[in-house]
């Protein structure tokens, strides 16, 4: 069977272009290829890091958690190294149909508005509820009698409310780009996955 | 098999006109065409058959230009402002054939999204099967689509139907 650029003038015309020069294109992509497997061994190293600090602080009795914050800590990052891995490997995002990549990345995208939902409106929720229980049942981080000079509460109440108010406005800025990303998305997947 | 640097010379003048249909600025062309080479270096130890490495490549490239035409609506007022060679515009040094070229680009360019993929992939020879594979959509509704691509060609080309 004929291919399309053998019996249409418009596919022989479209793959007419004048040949690329890949030199540049190759050391590019070389170079980048190369960082990116920098970042992934950087960040390896500094979650390792961090297991080998916990471990030291346990085995030092330097912490009174037995463990448990280690055990954790060393599960959640096999785990997420397990799960890429697993997952790159099954099924690369890039390897679907545009129609179910466009369907992942609705999905996505509502994972996303749900997590900036949960900035702006859980977080200060969280905290106020937080305050009120302490407040009502007595409970106190300074219960143990560690007394705690009032400048030092001061800084640390408007460091937490800087921190709420970060939170809220980064919820704010991600759910909104998150909802046209989303009208976006939609509109596009619509367009595609229309029956002709 | 092939090694990385044969594969992108031979086709890397196929990832550049898809990329070419979604995006009109030259430098984002460049990081379009650099993304989609990344992705395929990075995907390449695990193609097992060689064979569809083309239809891989073009489903790879036309995957990264949806996703990036979603980051490109973002910067509408940005996109606008590019300043692009327009088909009309005359170009001295330009051939007929450049012409011609610049002209047919276009006239992809200007296809609604739903023909515009169809349209990309076919100038490049994927099989109607694969495209239909390739975009998630069935082989009919791929060839109508590809139908209506064509009609529209042929019109901004001043053609009868």
């Amino acid at each position: 069977m004929k291919e399309p650029s053998q019996i249409d003038p418009f596919a022989k015309l479209w793959q007419s272009a004048p040949k690329l020069d890949t030199r540049q294109l190759m050391l590019d992509v070389q170079r980048l290829h190369k960082t990116h497997q920098w970042h992934n061994r950087i960040l390896i190293l500094i979650l390792c890091g961090i297991a080998l600090l916990l471990i030291f602080y346990v085995a030092t009795e330097r912490s009174k958690t037995l463990g448990i914050l280690s055990a954790l800590w060393m599960a959640y990052v096999v785990g997420a190294i397990w799960f890429q891995r697993v997952r790159c490997g099954s099924a690369d995002a890039l390897n679907l149909d545009t129609v179910s990549l466009l369907k992942r990345m609705i999905a996505r995208a509502k994972r996303g508005l749900f997590q900036a939902r949960c900035l702006y409106v859980g977080t200060p929720v969280a905290a106020l509820v937080a305050t009120g229980l302490t407040r009502t049942s007595g409970l106190s981080l300074t219960s143990d009698g560690y007394a705690v000079p009032s400048w030092l509460a001061l800084m640390q109440t408007i460091a937490g409310l800087i921190a709420l108010v970060i939170m809220v406005v980064a919820g704010l800025i991600l759910a909104k780009a998150r909802r046209r990303q989303l009208q976006e998305l939609t509109e596009k997947l619509r367009s595609l996955g229309e029956n002709l | 098999m092939l090694s990385l640097e044969e594969i992108v010379d031979k086709h890397a003048g196929m990832v550049r006109r898809i990329a070419t249909v979604y995006e009109r600025h030259p430098d984002r062309i460049d990081d379009l065409v650099q993304e989609v080479w990344l992705a395929v270096c990075q995907a390449l130890p695990r193609l097992d058959n060689p064979a569809t490495l083309k239809p891989y490549i073009a489903r790879m490239t036309q995957n990264i230009c949806v996703t990036h035409v979603r980051r490109a609506l973002v910067r509408k007022t940005e996109l606008l402002s590019d300043s692009v060679p327009d088909a009309s515009t005359p170009i001295d040094e330009a051939t007929d054939h450049t012409r011609q070229l610049i002209r047919l680009t276009e006239a992809v360019r200007n296809l609604p999204d739903l023909l515009k993929a169809v349209a990309g992939l076919y100038l490049e020879d994927i099989p109607i099967k694969d495209i239909a594979t390739i975009l998630g959509i069935s082989e009919s509704n791929a060839s109508v689509r590809l139908h209506r691509a064509k009609t529209f060609i042929r019109m901004s080309f001043g053609e009868a139907s």
